[in-house]
């Protein structure tokens, strides 16, 4: 409780408080401009990163994370493009809904449902967090091992697409994680005599290219797509009162619990949290057939569900260094290069940090009701700024950020071909979140098992005798089974049809 | 995605689940050599072994069940190519001429940014008569990184 109060105090001192605003407005903006993501701003604000404090950084990163979910919301509403994935689903009900002539009703419901979804999972993460991170204190080797390869094994089974394709993209990112100098016997291995690979590649790269570059060749490619339709912009009124608090507090609760639920296991954000949060709502409510025809409820369960999982994937973050969503992996990015490792250690060795995070993402809450509630207008007038515009500037910052951090322009090359690569496999439909999870995670998994077997003298049980372990390890076998298992039975299937 | 994208799609995962395929032969043959059993049970070549053995079944199980699907697709080839791959290809010709640039400081940073901010926008504009604005934009923006560079980050570029 200390922790938290003298955190929070200090949240409110002038310079933090300020990145905690210039973070939520950002990314209520940037989350708000379709094609433009929270993820991206985030990997373009790693090297800004570089040169803060670890605190000061976390303040950034959070606040843009939180702001981004929710400013996806304008554009979903007004124009029927999501600005994230994560609302998705609430384009399916706000743009009717505006269509009627109550985009100020949609807006409002989802902002509050926002907001409290938000709170729901900064409660979980505040009261769930320490006493985790606690027991993970006691994890040995072995376990976390079993973790890690849970964790890969989760992001790869759930991702978008097909199965198959997230446990090789998986894999891939196992393999990007590998070259270099082995940290235990000192062998190079994997890099192809390129002396620059001796290191690794950097993360800062891989992260730019994937999650900013890619896009912005994605969106280059894409813009001739004039599909959009736009709708009033007159935003200032808020609409919700506390009838609607009590018509919709069951909603917000179950959706809230479900996408902090969502949110906590490792690689899945708030994409998955809504679909499963609006499913839900449409299955319990008692007019089913208003959904997607422009239902209130269905505003209310994907959004508060998009924000509630923002606190559940920080949850796995800070008590086990595992990544809980894609971001997580850019936060994890900014913590490494800081020299600090997340995990259940990071109360112990940078209580600061992890207190920061916790209170950052109650602050930066508020702040985003705030922002959506006083500036929609404006930022609805802004998202219709063109593209052509902002892409070529984007990528000049992309450019220089690399080189900012790395000083090495091998680094800014490896960026530009990570970039080409996530296009082209983007287009063919493979999913990227599994492939820069396995990236992140595969040298904790590595030098987890060696360790583990150096302990045992190469005894392989030592990770199927412990019951936590063994029960993880065979739940990630099943999941790892079920795509093969599942594409075998397709194709056999389908034979048998054709003959 | 439309049928057409589909299909499009399709052939271009058969033809990068091929290409992953050759990448986890040549990491298996890389990785080989790779000495293990130093001081330790795994050593370094364990990781990079056992992942090229995982790339090379999953990617001969996608190929086969994309191959299968193949049939299925044939007679309605035709993907619609995006109207704007030129300009796409263009752009990224441009970065890497402009990272070329900063890497061997051939021009003032200001300048190749304003240069490169300027092209890229003349190309995803299509609108030649703008030009004085792009040039403005860029060379703001450069102007701006150097002074930032110089005074706050201390990079040399």
């Amino acid at each position: 409780m200390e922790g938290f109060l003298a955190s929070l105090i200090g949240l409110f001192a002038p310079k933090l408080f300020f990145l905690a605003v210039i973070g939520t407005v950002g990314g209520v903006f940037v989350g708000s401009i379709p094609g433009l993501s929270g993820t991206m701003l985030i990997s373009l604000c790693l090297p800004l990163t570089f040169y803060m404090e670890p605190v000061s950084a976390v303040v950034l990163l959070v606040a843009i994370y939180t702001g981004s979910i929710t400013g996806g919301l304008i554009s979903a509403t007004l124009m029927r493009t999501p600005g994230t994935v994560s609302n998705v689903m609430t384009t399916l009900d706000a743009f009717p809904l505006a269509q009627k002539g109550q985009a100020q009703r949609a807006l409002s419901l989802g902002i509050a449902a926002s907001f409290a979804g938000s709170i729901f999972g900064w409660l979980a993460l505040a009261l769930l967090a320490k006493p985790l991170s606690e027991v993970a204190i006691k994890v040995g080797t072995a376990e976390l091992f079993a973790l890690v390869v849970l964790a890969m094994a989760l992001i790869s089974s759930v991702s978008s697409g097909s199965m198959l394709k997230g446990l090789l993209m998986g894999a891939i990112g196992i393999l990007l994680a590998l070259p270099g100098v082995d940290p235990t016997t000192g062998v190079s291995r994997l890099t192809l005599g390129a002396w620059q690979l001796n290191g690794g590649f950097h993360i800062l790269p891989v992260l730019i290219g994937i999650f900013a570059v890619a896009p912005i060749l994605g969106d280059i490619l894409d813009l001739d797509d004039r599909s959009r339709e736009t709708q009033e912009r007159n935003t200032r009124k808020f609409l919700f009162n506390f009838g609607d608090v009590k018509r919709y507090w069951g909603i917000v609760t179950r959706s809230s619990i479900l996408g902090t639920i969502v949110g906590i296991l490792p690689g899945v954000g708030g994409n998955v949290a809504s679909v499963v949060a609006y499913t839900s709502a449409r299955v319990t409510s008692k007019k089913p057939e208003a959904f997607g025809k422009g239902s209130e409820e269905g505003i209310v369960a994907s959004e508060s569900a998009n924000n509630a999982s923002v606190g559940g994937a920080l949850i796995p973050l800070i008590t086990l260094g595992i990544p809980g969503s894609v971001v997580d992996v850019l936060l994890i990015g900014a913590l490494m290069m800081h020299d600090i490792a997340p995990g259940p250690m990071l109360f112990i060795t940078n209580a600061r940090v992890a207190w920061t995070l916790v209170t950052t993402l109650l602050v930066s809450s508020f702040l985003m009701l705030i922002t959506m509630i006083y500036a929609t207008g404006p930022i609805s007038r802004l998202i219709s700024l063109p593209k052509q515009g902002i892409l070529p500037v984007i990528l000049v910052f992309c450019v220089i950020g690399v080189y900012a951090t790395t000083n090495r322009i091998f680094d800014v090359w490896m960026m530009l071909g990570f970039g080409i690569f996530g296009l082209i496999f983007e287009r063919a439909r493979f999913p990227m979140a599994p492939l820069v999870v396995g990236f992140v995670l595969a040298p904790i998994a590595e030098k987890s098992l060696r360790s583990g077997l150096m302990a045992t003298s190469g005894d392989i049980w030592m990770f199927l005798s412990q019951p936590l372990s063994l029960g993880l390890l065979f739940v990630s076998a099943v999941l790892f089974i079920w795509p093969i298992v599942k594409a075998v039975h397709e194709w056999t299937s389908t034979s048998a049809k054709e003959t | 995605m439309s049928r057409d994208n589909a299909k499009g799609a399709l052939f271009l995962e058969i033809l990068l689940t091929t290409l992953l395929l050759v990448v986890g032969f040549a990491t298996y043959q890389v990785a080989k050599p790779i000495p293990d059993n130093a001081f330790e049970p795994l050593g370094a070549g364990f990781a990079p072994r056992a992942i090229s053995y995982c790339i090379i079944g999953l990617a001969a199980l996608n190929l086969a069940v994309r191959v299968f699907e193949l049939p299925r697709t044939m007679g309605r080839i035709g993907a619609m190519p995006s109207s704007r791959l030129i300009d796409t290809v263009a752009v990224l010709a441009l970065t890497s001429l402009y990272v070329w640039i900063v890497a061997g400081k051939a021009l003032p940073f200001t300048l190749s940014t304003a240069l490169f901010v300027t092209a890229a926008m003349a190309i995803l504009f299509r609108n030649l008569r703008r030009l004085p604005v792009y040039a403005i934009v860029g060379l703001g923006l450069g102007y701006a990184i150097q002074l930032a560079s110089s005074t706050v980050f201390y990079v040399d570029i």
